[in-house]
């Protein structure tokens, strides 16, 4: 149920790959990540529209990164690293109006943004976790949505795999709580 | 059921969430063109290409437009740099004293604190300076002239960063540029101070340093904004690369390993910062900058270098020429200030 064994191939663009070839590649980077950037973009900023932006982002920084002609062992791992990093440098500048702040005033962010692409339900559950802490949230969206392994969010994190499975851990409990599960 | 699992087919309902097709299609075209924009050409090397800004040509100190330059030259001994170190007003080398050596230590002061007690620090040494020249009987109306317009545009430097510290600091450094103003305009020359009442703003070597000094002050702020600083770092590493590769004959092998790999390191560690955080990326750029800075640093002792006046990057470099000599025209090698009548 958990894993998806995705083919993590090496990607890399030689300099004398003609430019079609360089497209092809990016294309498919965005046809096999683009839905999961999106997903943990929501997730960690709650608002669609945004996290649109955001994975737009997330891919120009991708293609900067491959053009410099290097091997990519591990893009998901490297796109995943881009989607937090940009989120984190928007949060620092959303500081001064947090979402935290804006929920508490009752104002829902989902409600305003949500398009055709979210049902109710899912609408629901991005609220929920928008009650978790930043940390919590994308860990579970790594793990229970997108269905990495402990060793591969560690990777994007950049913590080792037993501070990760115990994060996992407390995350869920503490999102039983919310739930009153 | 399981708590546990409950959660977790809870979160699991986020699965189906995708792009919409509407928006996938805009994403992928707004990506198609920026890969057109940012393309690799073939055979080439992905290099330069895009952000480099056009307009920091308001700078006619060539070194002013590499804010970022963190070389510690003064210590490494970099020869022209060090010579330029104890340069008077009117002396060869005190271009190379105020606008490089000491956008370095700007560069450098970390705080908003060490920055202000840094232009303070600057602003006696130009009174230090003054007065030097006044003991040796030096201080001819030009030069009074230069030191009154130094002393003013150091003056606002410092007034600048004092506005961004700490109370204790503002109130000391406060009290050193009232000292300054007042020893400088006792200096009994009275032509000094002359000068001193009719330097105005609209001299030009005064526009160019309010320029160089909001130029630093935006680094010491962080206000350089983050991409350009990233792709003037790919740019200027790049340039080195180019030129040391031109003259790899030139250069003897050890030295020339010794650059190329701090200029590898560079490189990655630029590439690094274009997928990090803002603020992590300003760390790793900075340790990029200190690298590609000691390359510089080795590389202008070794022969003449040429550099682009508009973007203050090294392009090139005349090994035939021994930048550690510099003839006065008195035969007396580097560090012997002259007479500044006799320059002209």
């Amino acid at each position: 149920m958990h894993d998806t064994h995705e083919d993590v191939r090496v990607v890399r663009i030689g300099r004398f790959m003609n430019q079609n070839t360089q497209v092809t590649v990016f294309d498919e980077a965005f046809a096999q990540y683009g839905d999961a950037i999106f997903r943990f973009c929501i997730v960690k900023v709650s608002n669609v529209e945004l996290a649109e932006d955001l994975t737009q982002e997330v891919f120009m920084r991708y293609w900067g990164y491959l053009k410099e002609d290097k091997e990519i062992q591990n893009p998901r791992a490297l796109l995943y690293t881009i989607a937090n990093n940009l989120a984190k440098d928007w949060y620092k500048k959303k500081k001064s109006d947090s979402l935290d702040d804006q929920i508490a005033l009752g104002y829902d962010p989902v409600e305003k943004s949500a398009g055709p692409q979210l049902l109710a339900e899912q609408a629901e559950v991005i609220d929920a976790l928008a009650q978790l802490e930043e940390n919590d949230r994308e860990i579970m969206v790594l793990r229970y949505v997108d269905g990495l392994d402990p060793k591969d969010i560690a990777l994007i994190l950049n913590e080792s795999a037993n501070v990760i499975s115990v994060r996992i851990n407390r995350a869920t409990k503490r999102l039983q709580t919310i739930l009153h599960i | 059921m399981n708590p546990e699992i409950k959660t977790t087919e809870y979160v699991a309902k986020l699965k189906d969430i995708k792009l919409s097709d509407s928006s996938r299609a805009r994403i992928q075209h707004n990506l198609h063109e920026y890969a057109a924009f940012h393309s690799v050409r073939e055979g080439e090397t992905s290099r330069s290409i895009g952000v480099v800004p056009n307009g920091a040509s308001l700078f006619s100190f060539k070194f002013a437009s590499m804010p970022f330059v963190i070389l510690l030259a003064v210590m490494i001994g970099g020869g022209t740099s060090l010579a330029a170190q104890g340069s008077m007003p009117g002396d060869f080398l005190y271009p190379v004293k105020i606008g490089f050596n000491e956008n370095i230590r700007e560069a450098l002061a970390v705080s908003v604190d060490s920055e202000a007690k840094l232009q303070a620090n600057l602003l006696e040494e130009r009174l230090e300076e003054a007065q030097k020249l006044q003991a040796e009987g030096r201080l001819t109306t030009e030069l009074s002239a230069t030191m009154a317009t130094n002393i003013a545009v150091q003056t606002m430097k410092a007034n600048t960063a004092i506005n961004l510290s700490s109370e204790p600091v503002q109130i000391e450094t406060k009290a050193i540029i009232a000292m300054v103003q007042e020893n400088f305009l006792a200096l009994t020359n009275p032509e000094t101070k002359l000068a001193a009442e009719n330097a105005t703003a609209t001299d030009t070597t005064m526009t160019t340093s309010i320029a160089t000094s909001k130029m630093s002050s935006d680094v010491a702020t962080g206000l350089y904004d983050i991409n350009v600083y990233q792709s003037d770092m790919t740019v200027r590493t790049e340039a080195l690369v180019k030129v040391i590769t031109q003259h790899q004959a030139e250069i003897d092998l050890d030295v020339k390993t010794d650059l190329m790999a701090k200029l590898d390191v560079a490189t990655k560690l630029t590439l690094e910062a274009s997928v990090q955080t803002e603020e992590d990326a300003r760390s790793t750029l900075d340790k990029a900058a200190l690298l590609t800075g000691e390359v510089e640093s080795k590389l202008s002792t070794l022969g003449q270098v040429e550099i682009d006046p508009n973007t203050g990057i090294i392009i090139g470099i005349d090994f035939s020429i021994d930048p550690m000599i510099i003839d006065r025209g008195n035969g007396s090698g580097y560090g012997v200030p002259t007479d500044p009548q006799a320059a002209q």
